[in-house]
């Protein structure tokens, strides 16, 4: 395999700092505003945007490590971003928890603890404190990063792998969605049941993303640029479409032929049903024949606060977990109106671009600041990493 | 590109293929119970319940009766241990273990609120409850029969229960096919709510907290319902009790305090929530 690219996408930044927002909008119950995103209108939502493109800009980012510096380092930087991410969840986690007991508390609401998951940890901190260090015991909302990590942790083998062949390295991770499937195999939660987001069954878009990222994208452009390829995504999206209607107009599902009700649903987000990763990959099709690389809007200033957001997301998507659930404080005790939805998603959204601005200007100066620099350890643009 | 990597591109192409066909397979394996959450800002009483808090407090016994259609009488559940009211126990059992709850289940399939009405006094007020979970409004609304008039009715039984220092619960008709192919089924539950409202009792907004199980968890009806469209099954009376449980938990422990007794964060001052007790919104 020849040396990656060193030119960042915009594109990864744009749609996954849109899919922040998306997250952001989605945990907050009965949001209206959360009308307009993407799981309302097929199968998919925004955690697979996320997933793929952090699997993505994992392979290109640390890819070229290990092209440049080898197996063990490479692996050393990986392990690093995972205790980083590690160290994310456990904070966000004590932010969260203060947040979610001092409403509960102020407001005589008791029941926001029992929603949001955390009573078993009020209740018993002394064993779920353990658990939840574990990764085993999760608040709602707060299941994302925990993934991540695990993902990252086998990234590397799977990366030296997809490194040397890409296809043995899909392969591979195919298999292990298909047994997870099979053998009905999920990490454990506490007190019950298992992981929100099984990562045996999620890793499998995080290495498309990354196969993508090394080159699989290339090779499958003759494809992917196809017109019929184009077009069966089309039809796919308009099927998913008609579907996700009949959630919303249950008159509609007199429709949908008995056989066909049989064979999707459950539409299983846990295991990250077939019918999810066909949606996400029929999105992206659509999106990458609409939105080019060298697109030169994406440099303007429209899509500058999506992609800030998306180059900063691991503290961007720590304050949208922390901002929705103070979006759904107010929905319930302030005001329930329209308008008031309104306001609470923009302001939480200008919230995190205003956020992940601060923290870009930060890293410019630390990078640019007079006097000694710190050891330039990190390979310039890809610096923030994932 | 040399010979290989072509081939092992080839490869790669065909195992897309073979990604789409893998799961097809798998798709059948047998699936867990969805998970149930009840929403809080749906479930939630607006008012608390006084009779059942003082009995909790006390530890006294607590006797609940359940009245209503069938589906309090069970229909659609494999048993009648998996009707509403028995799961219904059996949560605040696990809720209140020390606490001695009885359960009286007085659904009959079928009714409406003025047959309910004629047997109230020896259903209801004979068995002398702290608490009436009332569900009303299916039977008259799939029937096309006017609620309107049912106003009077409704509070006759709720003067009677009064009476006897019992704390209320309306239930709503649950979320489904053949109740929202009723082009006034928004009007029904609207009115559910206002008369709740009117006179002071809670509401349990069950046709909201459905509606969120297919609009927002993406349920298909057949994983609550059975196959009616009418009747919930074991799972679908499971959650409706969970949440259940979970508003009589809470409007039954929640302090209650003179007003200006107690510092109150400011934000409470704010204006309540208006749309706490109308239906959702509109879509």
């Amino acid at each position: 395999m020849g040396p990656l690219p060193t030119e960042r996408d915009l594109r990864l930044d744009l749609f996954r700092g849109l899919a922040l927002w998306l997250i952001f909008l989605d945990h907050i119950p009965s949001n209206v505003v959360s009308w307009i995103t993407i799981r309302n209108y097929g199968f998919s939502d925004a955690t697979e945007i996320f997933v793929f493109i952090s699997g993505y800009t994992a392979a290109f980012v640390y890819g070229r490590a290990m092209q440049t510096s080898g197996f063990v380092v490479a692996a050393a930087r990986v392990l690093k971003r995972a205790w980083q991410i590690y160290v994310a969840h456990v904070f966000l986690f004590a932010i969260y928890l203060a947040e979610i007991s001092y409403v509960a508390k102020s407001f005589d609401n008791p029941l926001y603890t029992e929603e949001m998951g955390v009573l078993n940890f009020l209740n018993n901190p002394d064993v779920t404190i353990i658990q939840a260090l574990l990764l085993k015991f999760k608040p709602v909302n707060m299941d994302v990063l925990p993934l991540y990590i695990v993902l990252l942790l086998w990234f590397a083998p799977i990366l030296w792998l997809l490194l040397r062949s890409p296809t043995l390295g899909l392969l591979v991770s195919a298999a292990i969605y298909a047994m997870s499937w099979m053998f009905d195999l999920n990490f454990p939660s506490y007190p019950s049941g298992g992981w929100v987001f099984n990562p045996l069954a999620w890793q499998l878009l995080f290495v498309i993303g990354a196969w993508c990222a090394l080159g699989g994208a290339k090779s499958l452009a003759r494809w992917t640029k196809s017109r019929f390829l184009i077009g069966l995504a089309f039809v796919y999206l308009a099927f998913a479409f008609s579907i996700a209607m009949t959630w919303y107009f249950p008159v509609l599902g007199a429709y949908v032929p008995k056989f066909i009700g049989e064979a999707i649903y459950p539409i299983d987000k846990a295991n990250l049903d077939v019918l999810r990763i066909l949606h996400f990959l029929s999105l992206a099709v659509i999106t990458v024949w609409l939105v080019p690389q060298d697109w030169p809007a994406l440099k303007s200033p429209v899509f500058w606060p999506a992609i800030v957001c998306g180059r900063h997301s691991l503290e961007i998507f720590c304050l949208g977990v922390f901002l929705s659930f103070a979006g759904h404080f107010v929905f319930t005790e302030v005001s329930n109106r329209v308008f008031m939805h309104v306001i609470v998603s923009a302001s939480g959204i200008a919230i995190m671009v205003g956020a992940a601005a601060i923290i870009s200007w930060y890293r410019r100066v630390e990078r640019q600041g007079p006097g000694p620099r710190p050891p330039a350890t990190k390979p310039g643009y890809a610096g923030s990493e994932t | 590109m040399d010979l290989a990597s072509r081939a092992l591109h080839r490869l790669a192409a065909l195992f897309v293929f073979v990604l789409l066909a893998l799961p097809l397979s798998a798709h059948a394996e047998p699936q867990g119970t969805p998970p149930c959450n009840p929403p809080q800002d749906l479930v939630r009483l607006s008012t608390p319940l006084k009779q059942v808090a003082r009995k909790l407090a006390n530890g006294d016994p607590i006797t609940i009766v359940a009245l209503g259609s069938s589906s309090t009488a069970g229909a659609g559940a494999s048993s009648s241990t998996a009707s509403y009211p028995s799961q219904l126990a059996a949560e605040l059992q696990r809720r209140f273990p020390k606490q001695s709850i009885t359960m009286i289940n007085r659904g009959v399939n079928g009714e409406e609120v003025p047959d309910m009405l004629k047997r109230f006094d020896t259903a209801v007020v004979a068995s002398k409850p702290d608490l009436l979970l009332w569900q009303l409004g299916t039977n008259s609304l799939i029937r096309d029969h006017a609620m309107e008039n049912r106003g009077a009715s409704i509070r006759e039984g709720l003067d009677k229960v009064r009476a006897i220092g019992a704390d209320v619960v309306l239930i709503d008709p649950q979320f489904a096919p053949k109740v929202i192919a009723k082009p006034q089924a928004g009007q029904m539950v609207d009115f559910i709510a206002a008369t709740a409202q009117k006179e002071n009792v809670g509401l349990f907004r069950r046709f909201a907290a459905m509606q969120r199980w297919t609009e927002v968890d993406h349920l298909p009806f057949s994983s609550f319902l059975i196959a009616d469209g009418l009747h919930l099954n074991d799972w679908g009376y499971y959650c409706m009790a969970k949440g259940l449980a979970l508003a009589i938990a809470d409007a039954a422990t929640r302090p209650v305090m003179a007003a200006g007794a107690t510092a109150r964060p400011m934000m409470s001052s704010l204006p309540v929530v208006a749309a706490k007790v109308t239906a959702p919104a509109p879509h």
